[in-house]
């Protein structure tokens, strides 16, 4: 007997949703991560087309006029200078564009790679068990144990170079040991399931089980880690460069831009504002992503 | 309770003397600490040479490593190389007098602010107070605590000018009657305490949330408003009384960060505390001095778990360690 257009119309309708559009469902319901998403990709777009637009290059000084040096440095924000100039007379709105760029590279560089360690290390603690899992674990409560500022401190004044990748090298070392303990969770409560054992039945690899059958299920409380982390990090490199051992000079990052503007306080405050403001936003914004994200992956919410 | 308590300090054994080890390899990266003197023509060699004898220099490094360990657990913490040569004992002392004024102040501060907001929060979960309040815990957690300082000493310190820039006291006022000593400091205290509590309170208002909804949706709580008991009866009595289980624990974690102090917030307002203390004593190469205060902070939080976990425990009649 042939089905009916109707009842063809009414099996479309119940036809399963994936997981992923599941959880964009309740994402949207989410205002706030929303608005903080469509908020990200304008920063991020910014700082990437932006630096092509801006009239003068982050490290143009407004003044090369011998006679008259001072001209152009500290002038407060104009229609020439959307965002002022700082103490040499750079435009401000230029150099917080392309810090954008360093600053939100940092902090995702140094998230994925801190993700890329932690998955490793947590994978193989929880998977393997027994004596790697006690010697890698220990480690990891070694390095949750120690003050993390002061150390990121000493190992950017060891670590030559003033570059981006120093930073993220720095922060990856001390940052990939909540992904450790959250995919070590995940593999020991997955490692003796059904699928597992399945695949072990038919033959699949150890390596195989780890990366292709078991490693996917960590993806939730990773993917909110890891949003939560982008902010985190840029924080740190602004706290970095803060004191001292962030980006160097002239690259500008939104950290290394408010360097020095504790003695700006007094006669520049746009230079404190506009960086400020820039880092506060796209971290606010990977805060309620976050946050957001959490709820929509959350599995003992209802679907 | 007693083997498990057992069991947990003899973990913390093998833990503590990996933190002192991890620790001690990445301050052997920075070099020598003497290498600057010899660049310095007045200094003799055999002066430089007497100096790394004195502190242990010479030694191999793993032989070094067991000496300042066991120095350091029988509370012989040596003097600082860059301090004009006092003890750190001492040093540690003074910085941690001012740092426990503003880190206790700020805790206080911050706990009976976060808690409360946290807890109405999640009874009024989704009314427009709530939605306010999130998004202060946000605004907390998101802001770079050294921008909010520069913003607050801006309008505070330089526009408004009702507030010192910095610093910890009035020069002079270490002689004057107590009340007016004690008006001087509060205006130097007002915005670091700010500062500091800003963090603690958005995320424990954000726990204390989460906490308090948690229990609400138990069914001890349903239970409680069936056979008709009134709200703040269910409120305060059933469902409060269990939300503070784990803010309870909030106070063992918080131990660590009330000595440790805060490097930035106290390198902008200019206080001596172990912010301070530690920032400088890794910036000379000061490696008796950063040797100790990294461990003290790292110690420190090792035990604030342990208390936390104890803590816990004691609170909680349902959780049986065994």
């Amino acid at each position: 007997m042939a089905i009916s257009r109707e009842a063809e119309g009414e099996l479309t309708t119940y036809k399963a949703e994936s997981y992923w559009q599941i959880v964009y469902r309740r994402l949207k319901k989410h205002k706030l991560a929303i608005i903080s998403l469509v908020l990200l990709i304008i920063i991020i777009l910014a700082c990437l087309v932006g630096p092509f637009f801006v009239k003068y290059h982050y490290n143009d000084m407004e003044s090369f006029d011998p006679d008259n040096p001072l001209v152009g440095e500290y002038k407060p924000p104009s229609r020439l200078h959307p965002f002022g100039t700082d103490e040499l007379g750079r435009d401000t709105l230029s150099r917080v564009l392309y810090g954008g760029r360093i600053s939100l590279f940092v902090g995702f560089a140094s998230v994925f790679s801190a993700l890329i360690l932690g998955v490793f290390v947590g994978a193989l603690a929880g998977y393997y068990g027994g004596i790697a899992d006690t010697l890698l674990m220990r480690f990891t409560d070694i390095m949750f144990s120690i003050p993390v500022l002061p150390l990121l401190v000493v190992l950017a004044s060891v670590i030559p170079g003033g570059g981006v990748w120093k930073i993220v090298l720095v922060i990856t070392i001390f940052g990939w040991m909540t992904d450790a303990r959250i995919v070590r969770g995940v593999y020991l409560s997955l490692k003796e399931q059904e699928f597992a054992e399945a695949a072990r039945a038919i033959g699949a690899s150890n390596a195989r089980i780890i990366w292709r059958h078991l490693l996917p299920n960590t993806m939730a409380p990773i993917i909110v880690s890891a949003t939560l982390g982008v902010g985190g990090n840029i924080i740190y490199e602004a706290a970095l460069s803060y004191l001292g051992f962030g980006i160097m000079p002239p690259t500008p990052s939104w950290g290394n831009m408010l360097q020095n503007a504790q003695s700006a306080m007094f006669n520049a405050p746009w230079l404190i504002w506009f960086p400020g403001i820039a880092i506060f936003l796209t971290v606010l914004a990977f805060n309620f992503l976050g946050d957001g994200l959490r709820d929509a992956l959350d599995p003992r919410l209802k679907i | 309770m007693k083997n498990y308590l057992i069991r947990r300090i003899l973990q913390m054994i093998p833990l503590a003397i990996g933190v002192a080890l991890v620790t001690f390899i990445i301050l052997n990266m920075v070099g020598d600490p003497f290498a600057q003197y010899a660049l310095n023509p007045r200094i003799k060699p055999e002066d430089i040479a007497r100096m790394r004898h004195a502190w242990g220099f010479d030694l191999p490094i793993h032989l070094r490593f067991f000496k300042w360990f066991w120095s350091m657990m029988t509370g012989n913490w040596g003097v600082s190389i860059f301090s004009g040569g006092r003890p750190v004992g001492e040093l540690v002392k003074n910085a941690l007098g001012w740092t426990l004024k503003f880190s206790v102040l700020s805790f206080i501060f911050a706990f009976i602010i976060a808690v409360p907001i946290g807890i109405y929060s999640a009874i009024r979960q989704y009314s427009l107070l709530d939605y306010v309040f999130t998004g202060f815990a946000f605004f907390g957690m998101s802001m770079p605590t050294f921008w909010f300082a520069f913003i607050l000493l801006m309008i505070f310190g330089v526009k408004l000018g009702w507030l010192p820039i910095g610093g910890v006291m009035t020069p002079g006022m270490e002689t004057a009657p107590f009340l007016v000593r004690m008006l001087d400091q509060a205006k130097y205290f007002l915005l670091p305490v700010v500062v500091l509590s800003l963090f603690s309170m958005g995320s424990w208002m954000r726990y204390a949330r989460s906490s308090m909804l948690e229990v609400i949706r138990q069914d001890y709580v349903r239970t409680a408003r069936a056979k008709g008991l009134s709200e703040r009866i269910v409120i305060y009595k059933h469902a409060l009384r269990n939300a503070l289980i784990p803010i309870i624990t909030l106070l063992g974690l918080a131990l660590p960060g009330l000595i440790s102090g805060a490097m930035i917030t106290e390198t902008v307002f200019g206080i001596p505390g172990m912010g301070r203390l530690t920032l400088n004593a890794m910036l000379n190469n000061d490696y008796p001095l950063a040797m100790v205060v990294l461990l003290l902070q790292s110690y420190l939080l090792i035990l604030g778990n342990l208390f936390a976990d104890i803590l816990y425990a004691v609170v909680d009649p349902r959780i049986k360690y065994t």
